[in-house]
């Protein structure tokens, strides 16, 4: 026996330099014991590589009163700007192609740390969809109740490298830059990315039923909940028409604004919606434009955007339903 | 208690070291209350079933062996079987006849008011009620020596190792184990981590990662065409393939580490070239269980033809009801039977002709398309045994048969894909994997694996145990151990 348990702890030996490699790395700073890698590195880095882990990990470590919670689309919704016109203090929970199954999932996630008092979803129609399904955010918590996961997950592993390297070189672990040209790119979206959000739809009851379990759960608790349908360039509105999805888009609007909170629409022909200017690719909006809708939305000055109301909601229902008023 | 679980990574090695720590007489004991404590981790009052269902089998058993008269020992028998099939019928079957029943009146107009029996399913309760009767009818036949010692007993029905998923071991085979003197071997230990490590990769890094489109696509069957569910049909296939024989591979393991041979469960099914070779290649302990206590005093095949052919019938559809209380499970019983019965039939004439022909159905071509057709028709019977009902099995044949130029158009394939949550890229994985596995089981037919790989450097082992590993800990699909598929049965 005394052979065999030599020969075992001379074999786990790497693996113990591991764990002691990842804990001094820490690339999402879960322990938060070692400062070799400065948190500028960590920022610029590992938070791209894995918004989802990183941002999960800091609000377990400081959980916040209010919550934005959102997709890629929600960066351009600055919160140093939401927190300059509030004077209340917001986090942004976020990660890059978040589903809306995945953004009730962080809810659940933060209000198990603090129950938040606001909570702002940012969403569009393309999210409201059987098939926009991912299953990120268990595997994240996992990690995070458990330091194993943590030290022998692939992705922590990977940015480990990553954070690493970019330190070591002094330059960007990964490129944001679409690798090619604006216009291109913009077609592409219109064309490729389009297909991927409309062309398998099918209306999400599973995701409806739990989006009223999260309204019933914050009003129970106090939380204010509201929805930002966020805009996308008109080109892209036209693609939900020409995938004959016009009355599911007015459905998920009535959907939302029958659970009883607020909802504010973007996503419709207006000022925002008819200027490329105002728009990235053609479902991001830049930051100006986001500091206009956190002007109307946190302010309360509704001037482009419309909150939903009965009567918007059968104006609209009046427009996609022709058999309505026979 | 899990065996992919960390609780089990420290419950394991703790047990190991007290079993050789402790004198041999005491072992028996630390077994009995470790088994209770792996068994009460999951949900700790069903361990009187465990109770009940060894009580009953010791004392019959002690019953049988203190009486000569024949209708005496006929009653203790009974009475055991009376006791195990009722446990059985209680907690995995009541529900199944009762609401069959309801909708037969139902359907007749008949006021039908017995009500459902709400109670989760005990875990494994099909393989240690197996394993007590086995016991009690060797008993009874004079196949195996009455055990006296209850503690003994109690060991060899909860054994942890083998007692949610089996092997389900025979008394004459396990309980003798449990009276040897084992010290600590070197080489038994290392054997058996290896074969828990190949264990290991088979449930955590391929079925775990399988089971993600699998349930996606049979939990929701209306939305996927047909090149999702032949994937996922494919998938599955591997996926239990994985899940059990993966649990089968840390069940031998862990108990050879103690000192303790179970039997083998699986011998690389896929590789057969009949459904009948199927049959002796998968869930070994099963078959061969069925084959004793259920085809045998049937009659076997030492009868008519047409008894011959119900017999089979009988005891795969009994066996597809063993899997579960539903209809599928039965259904792929009687599949396996009809395919069988058909083999039987056809094969001879089939034989025939191929001599007058003098055609080799030996060479590697034909061995080739056999094993293929086999796998096909296993495929097919697996639909049945995934699909949550009748009905979903309806719509998934739809879906595979109903378009057959779907299979052809590219673009259309990558978005029916999406829903699922998965990337091209775990896709590509998945198939890499089935292929190391097929690997290593084509290596396995001719060579011991671990044997080979023993044979050399250190340097050499040592990178193929850290490889394993390595894919273990950082393929995990999900950060959150998965349930054995076997564990409902």
């Amino acid at each position: 026996m005394k052979k065999f348990l030599i020969k075992a702890s001379i074999f786990l030996i790497p693996f113990l330099l591991w764990a002691g490699i990842v804990m001094v790395i820490d690339p999402f700073n879960y322990f938060n014991v070692s400062s070799l890698i400065p948190d500028r590195v960590k920022l610029r880095n590992a938070k791209p590589l894995n918004r989802l882990m990183f941002n999960m990990i800091q609000y377990k470590h400081d959980p916040s009163d209010n919550l934005t919670i959102g997709d890629s689309r929600s960066y351009n919704l600055k919160i140093a700007q939401i927190e300059k016109i509030t004077g209340d203090d917001y986090f942004l929970l976020n990660s890059n192609a978040l589903k809306l199954n995945e953004s009730f999932e962080l809810y659940w996630f933060a209000s198990r740390i603090k129950q938040p008092d606001k909570v702002f979803f940012i969403l569009n129609f393309n999210m409201f969809n059987k098939f926009a399904y991912a299953d990120r955010v268990k595997g994240a918590e996992g990690i995070l109740n458990n330091p194993l996961f943590y030290i022998f997950d692939r992705s922590v592993a990977e940015t480990c490298w990553l954070v690493t390297k970019a330190y070591i070189q002094n330059s960007p672990a990964v490129s944001t830059t679409p690798p090619m040209t604006r216009e291109k790119f913009w077609d592409w979206n219109i064309q490729v990315k389009a297909n991927d959000h409309y062309g398998k739809f099918s209306y999400p009851e599973t995701l409806y039923d739990e989006m009223k379990r999260v309204v019933r759960h914050a009003k129970k608790n106090g939380t204010e909940i509201t929805f930002i349908i966020v805009p996308h360039h008109i080109e892209m509105q036209a693609r939900v028409a020409d995938y004959g999805l016009t009355a599911d888009m007015n459905r998920f609007r009535k959907d939302l604004f029958e659970l009883g909170v607020n909802v504010y629409d973007y996503d419709f022909v207006n000022e925002i919606t008819i200027d490329r200017a105002n728009f990235d690719d053609p479902i991001h909006f830049t930051i100006a434009t986001g500091d206009r809708i956190i002007n109307e939305v946190w302010c309360g000055k509704m001037k482009i955007g419309r909150l939903l109301t009965s009567t918007v909601i059968d104006s609209l229902l009046l427009t996609d339903d022709p058999k309505h008023g026979d | 208690m899990l065996f992919n679980s960390i609780h089990f990574l420290v419950f394991f090695p703790v047990v190991v070291c007290l079993y050789f720590l402790l004198p041999h007489r005491w072992r028996w004991a630390l077994l009995l209350v470790t088994s209770y404590y792996f068994y009460m981790c999951w949900k700790m009052e069903y361990i009187f079933l465990i109770l009940i269902s060894t009580v009953v089998a010791y004392l019959t058993a002690m019953g049988m062996s203190r009486s000569e008269k024949e209708k005496t020992r006929k009653t203790y028998l009974v009475l055991s079987l009376l006791v195990n099939l009722g446990l059985l019928f209680g907690f995995k079957y009541f529900n199944f006849f009762n609401d069959n029943a309801r909708i037969l009146f139902d359907r007749f107009n008949i006021l039908y008011s017995v009500p459902t029996f709400r109670v989760l399913l005990p875990v494994g309760i099909s393989f240690y009620t197996f394993q007590t009767l086995s016991y009690t009818i060797d008993v009874y036949r004079g196949e195996t020596p009455v055990q006296k010692h209850l503690g003994y007993f109690a060991v060899y029905v909860s054994f942890f190792p083998q007692l949610v998923a089996g092997p389900i071991e025979r008394s004459g085979r396990l309980l003798p184990q449990f009276f040897e003197k084992h010290g600590f071997s070197y080489s038994r230990a290392t054997s058996g981590l290896k074969l828990m490590l190949w264990g290991f990769f088979k449930k955590i890094v391929i079925a775990d990662r399988l089971a993600v489109l699998v349930n996606s696509v049979y939990n929701e069957p209306s939305a996927f065409p047909g090149t999702p569910v032949l994937v996922a049909t494919f998938f599955f296939a591997f996926q239990i393939y994985c899940d059990f024989s993966g649990y089968s591979d840390i069940a031998i393991g862990s108990a050879r580490i103690m000192g303790f041979e179970l039997m083998e469960n699986f011998r690389q099914p896929y590789f057969s070239r009949s459904i009948s070779e199927f049959w002796k290649r998968w869930h070994i302990s099963l078959s061969t269980w069925f084959r004793d206590y259920l085809y045998i005093p049937l009659g076997g095949n030492r009868v008519s033809r047409p008894k011959w052919y119900y017999n089979l019938m009988a005891t795969f559809v009994v066996s597809g009801l063993w899997h579960g209380a539903n209809w599928t499970f039965l259904c792929w019983g009687a599949l396996h039977g009809l395919f069988l019965v058909t083999e039987n039939i056809l094969g001879p004439p089939a034989r025939s002709i191929a001599r007058a022909l003098s055609i080799n159905t030996g060479a590697t071509f034909f061995k080739g398309i056999a094993m293929v057709w086999t796998f096909f028709l296993v495929c097919a019977a697996w639909v049945l045994f995934r699909a949550n009902s009748l009905h979903d099995v309806g719509i998934l044949m739809n879906s595979l048969v109903s378009d057959p130029g779907q299979y052809l158009d590219v673009s259309a394939i990558g978005l029916s894909f999406r829903g699922m949550g998965l990337k091209t890229v775990d896709l590509v994985q998945s198939f890499v994997f089935i292929g190391v596995l097929l690997a290593y089981d084509i290596i396995d037919t001719r060579y011991d694996f671990w044997k080979l790989v023993d044979a050399r450097p250190l340097l050499v082992r040592w990178t193929i145990y850290y490889a394993i590993i390595i894919l273990i800990l950082f393929f995990s699909p999900y950060n959150k151990a998965q349930n054995f598929i076997y564990f409902q049965f």
